[in-house]
């Protein structure tokens, strides 16, 4: 079964349009969705859990479609925001006795477990704290009821690196049950290329690429040439370039091109940078 | 719907502890004065502020979205907050009654005004929830303003335009109706949040 299928989703604002967004996460796997800031990424998100009403297409999240009439399917996704959601006077007990009563499945011991794996300090109201504590409540709070997807939005942006490979080691812990999946939006790459089986890149709205995370990075290089040589370079293996003193530096295809050229493994973030490039042109 | 309650009830707390000291302020003066009518405005004042302060909590943490991928419903969220103001307009009603008739020991005419000081309150809530759900709290304050201040501006008016007040007899019949139209009010805003609120993108 998928745990999160889009079809042909689409969003009209004034200036913006999004989509059509074609999708698909397997149980079991995670998902980096990535692309600039105004690119369509929380819009998505948003989209997904039915908080904007979307022009046309389809959503299926579990094989399901998310509705107040379907408050069982709520039970099984956790989300977390850009910024957290609870208001300023709550401490942990709170919080936990609050969700005892919106969630049917909460399980207490499992959010203090996590807490204090967060060093989420007890005595303190979520006014006092730091931005990062606030986005591992979240995370807490995403993993103590009964989720089997995760929908997260710049969940690791704004912490710092010691916090975000804490984080990320949760969610590597979270995905080992095969019912489980995650997607995950953010513009740290980086982060999203340690963890995730697919990646999904947005642009200006449109979806330019959904491919597996390893496919990808075997498919794409960055090729080292002269300009005498990436003129000769067929079009279609170039996906985009970029001059230098030496010569230029191009996102390739990795079999399109002729083996004396020299190339390096592109990264994530270079093909993003290099796709973003292209289509500027 | 009851967890949405709490989290407006334990977010309020400390607030609560201020709106009770400035209670007991005004429960002085109003023995003081032999007169609590200090005191019922007050009470009104509270009602109008708890659900204003909820508002503005909600608003500043962006609650209602993440509320939204819980399993409750626009609705639950729109109904948790009347609850809220119901609440809160009984335990204000139960204050000054009791005041009231400790000072006057007149149980009909203690119940009576402070009933129809709650009804007061109680549609004045009925307006502004509906605002502060579509506008929310920062715009929605404005519009409050304007409310609160309408039915003075309005007796101003009616006093210079030398609008005699009316008959006894036509006072006694609004005793009788007013409770109903407060009701009927009260129903139609629970009716048109709900209306708002679904048709709210966040």
């Amino acid at each position: 079964m998928n745990a999160l299928e889009l079809h042909n989703l689409t969003k009209q604002y004034d200036g913006f349009s999004l989509g059509p967004v074609n999708l698909t996460l397997p149980s079991g796997c995670i998902m980096g969705f990535i692309g600039e800031n105004g690119a369509g990424k929380s819009t998505t998100i948003k989209l997904i859990l039915n908080l904007i009403r979307r022009d046309g297409g389809e959503i299926s999240i579990l094989g399901q479609t998310l509705s107040s009439r379907n408050p069982a399917l709520k039970e099984q996704i956790g989300v977390v925001m850009d910024e957290s959601s609870f208001p300023d006077n709550l401490s942990l007990k709170n919080v936990d006795l609050i969700l005892k009563n919106c969630y049917q499945t909460w399980s207490s011991e499992r959010f203090f477990r996590y807490c204090n794996k967060f060093d989420i300090p007890e005595k303190k109201v979520i006014r006092e704290y730091s931005r990062g504590m606030k986005m591992k409540l979240s995370i807490a709070v995403a993993l103590s009821h009964n989720s089997r997807l995760l929908i997260l939005d710049e969940a690791t942006s704004g912490l710092d690196p010691v916090v975000r490979d804490e984080i990320l080691d949760v969610f590597l812990e979270f995905i080992q049950d095969e019912r489980n999946s995650i997607f995950i939006s953010s513009h740290i790459i980086s982060d999203l290329e340690k963890i995730c089986d697919y990646i999904t890149f947005i642009h200006k709205g449109q979806i330019l690429l959904c491919e597996e995370k390893d496919v990808l990075l075997e498919q794409y290089a960055i090729a080292h040439c002269t300009k005498e040589q990436f003129s000769a370079l067929a079009a279609d293996a170039v996906i985009g370039a970029r001059q230098n003193t030496f010569g230029v530096d191009a996102l390739v295809l990795r079999h399109k091109i002729p083996r004396d050229i020299a190339s390096d493994p592109a990264s994530l973030e270079e093909i993003m940078l290099y796709y973003v490039k292209e289509h500027q042109i | 719907m009851i967890g949405l309650f709490l989290k407006d009830v334990i977010n309020l707390k400390q607030q609560a502890k201020i709106f009770l000291v400035i209670a007991v302020l005004f429960i002085g003066i109003s023995i003081l004065q032999q007169d609590n009518s200090f005191f019922a405005m007050y009470m009104v004042v509270f009602t109008i502020l708890v659900s204003t302060t909820a508002f503005a909590y909600d608003d500043k943490a962006k609650w209602d979205r993440y509320a939204l991928t819980m399993p409750v419903s626009g609705r639950d969220i729109v109904l948790s907050k009347y609850l809220l103001v119901f609440v809160f307009t009984v335990l204000a009603f139960l204050l000054t009654f009791l005041l009231a008739f400790s000072m006057t020991h007149a149980f009909h005419e203690s119940l009576t005004e402070c009933l129809t000081i709650s009804l007061a309150s109680l549609a004045l809530s009925s307006i502004i929830l509906p605002v502060f759900f579509k506008f929310g709290v920062e715009k929605g304050r404005i519009v409050m303003m304007a409310i609160v201040l309408a039915p003075s501006f309005l007796s101003l008016l009616l006093s210079n335009l030398n609008f005699s007040a009316p008959a006894p007899a036509i006072l006694s019949k609004l005793e009788i109706v007013a409770p109903f139209a407060v009701i009927l009010i009260l129903v139609l805003s629970v009716f048109l949040s709900i209306r708002i609120y679904k048709k709210k993108e966040f």
